[in-house]
C-alpha cells in the first residue's frame, strides 16, 4: 500500500480560532487604530482562507503562515494610507470607546492605551520586532527567521526599544 | 524551545528592572477584545458559500465529463479511421504535406451543398495565381469584377497606424 503523500485537510475554524487574537494583537501594535486593525484583521483572514488549499500543516505551523500574510498586509495598509493621506481626517469616523463596565476596564484601557503611545517613539523596525513578540507572540528566533536577522540581533532590538517606551511609562525609576 | 512569555532571551533584561516591567506589561495586554469584527468574520468566513472549494467534488465531476465525452466521441473518431488520408511521403521517407487534400469523389457528391442562383457567386478567374515581389496572389472573379487574394510579408507599420500625440 503506498503512502498517502496528500497534505491533511487545514481545519480553518481552528485556524482562526488559536491564532486570531495574536492577529489581532500584532495588528493593532503596528496600526494602533481599533477600527484599522479590524479592517487589516479581515483581509488576513479572507486571504488566509483564500490561499487554504496551498497551506500545508506538514511545513511549519499556521501561526508562521498566518504572519507572513499579516506582516504583508500592515504594508499594504500603511501603503494605502500615505496614498490617501491628503483626505481630511473628517472623513474617517473613529469608533466610540466602549463604555467600561468597571474601573478595571477602564483602568485596562487606559493601559492599553498608554502602551500603544509608548510605542510612538519606535522607529519601524522595532515596533514590527515588538509587535511580532508580544502581539503574536512568536520567540525571537521565529522573528529572526522572519525578518533574517540573527537571534541575538532580534534581543538586542527588544531590549532597546523596550528601553525607550519605560520613560514614557514611568517605568525608569 | 524558548517560549515567548519567557523573558530569558533577551539579554541583560535581569539588569534592567525598567525594560523588564514594560515587557511584562506588554506580555499582559490583549487588545483582541476590542475588536468589533472577531465573531461576524469568523461566522462569514465560515459559512459554506464562502469556504474555500474543496476540488475533490470539482475534480469528480469533472473526470466524469471527460469519461462521457471520450464515449461519445469514440465512435465518431473509429468511424472516420477508414477515411483518414494517408499523406504522400517524399524523400528520406517523411511525409509531404500538399497544398490541399484532394476529396474523394463519392464524399463531395455525398456533401454537396446546393445553391441558388440569386445573388453574386464567386468563381476562380482560371485559376490564375499572380507572383507579387512580396509573395503571390490568386485572382477571383465576382459579378465580372477581379479581386486579388493575395499572400505577402506584412510589417506592423503596413497594419496599425502611428499617430503621434
Amino acid at each position: 500500500m503506498m503512502p498517502d503523500d496528500r497534505a491533511p485537510t487545514p481545519d480553518f475554524g481552528r485556524i482562526y480560532d488559536e491564532n486570531f487574537a495574536k492577529v489581532y494583537n500584532y495588528v493593532r501594535y503596528r496600526v494602533g487604530d481599533a477600527a484599522a486593525a479590524d479592517d487589516v484583521v479581515a483581509r488576513v483572514f479572507e486571504k488566509a482562507l483564500a490561499r487554504l488549499s496551498g497551506f500545508d500543516p506538514r511545513r511549519g505551523p499556521a501561526a508562521a503562515w498566518l504572519f507572513a500574510i499579516a506582516r504583508s498586509a500592515v504594508i499594504d495598509h500603511f501603503r494605502a494610507k500615505a496614498w490617501f493621506s491628503w483626505l481630511p481626517l473628517d472623513a474617517f469616523h473613529g469608533r466610540p470607546d466602549p463604555a467600561p463596565g468597571s474601573e478595571e476596564l477602564l483602568s485596562k484601557d487606559e493601559e492599553r492605551r498608554a502602551l500603544l503611545e509608548s510605542m510612538a517613539v519606535l522607529d519601524e523596525r522595532e515596533r514590527e520586532i515588538l509587535a511580532l513578540r508580544f502581539g503574536g507572540g512568536m520567540t525571537n528566533r521565529e522573528i529572526a527567521a522572519a525578518l533574517e536577522l540573527s537571534d541575538a540581533n532580534v534581543g538586542v532590538i527588544i531590549h532597546r526599544a523596550l528601553k525607550k517606551m519605560k520613560g514614557s511609562l514611568g517605568e525608569d525609576q | 524551545m524558548t517560549r515567548y512569555d519567557d523573558l530569558g532571551d533577551i539579554p541583560s533584561l535581569a539588569d534592567d528592572p525598567g525594560s523588564l516591567a514594560v515587557a511584562r506589561r506588554l506580555l499582559r495586554a490583549d487588545f483582541s477584545r476590542e475588536s468589533a469584527v472577531r465573531g461576524s468574520l469568523r461566522a462569514r468566513l465560515l459559512a459554506p458559500e464562502t469556504a474555500a472549494p474543496s476540488w475533490a467534488p470539482i475534480a469528480r465531476v469533472l473526470v466524469s465529463a471527460a469519461a462521457a465525452a471520450a464515449l461519445l466521441l469514440a465512435p465518431l473518431r473509429l468511424g472516420r479511421r477508414d477515411d483518414a488520408h494517408v499523406l504522400p511521403r517524399g524523400e528520406r521517407g517523411l511525409p509531404v504535406l500538399p497544398g490541399s487534400i484532394p476529396a474523394r469523389p463519392g464524399a463531395v457528391e455525398e456533401r454537396l451543398i446546393v445553391t441558388k442562383r440569386v445573388g453574386a457567386l464567386i468563381e476562380t478567374s482560371a485559376g490564375r495565381r499572380v507572383p507579387t515581389p512580396r509573395g503571390s496572389m490568386i485572382l477571383w472573379r465576382l459579378d465580372g469584377v477581379e479581386y486579388a487574394l493575395e499572400t505577402r510579408r506584412t510589417t506592423l507599420e503596413e497594419i496599425f497606424e502611428k499617430r503621434a500625440l
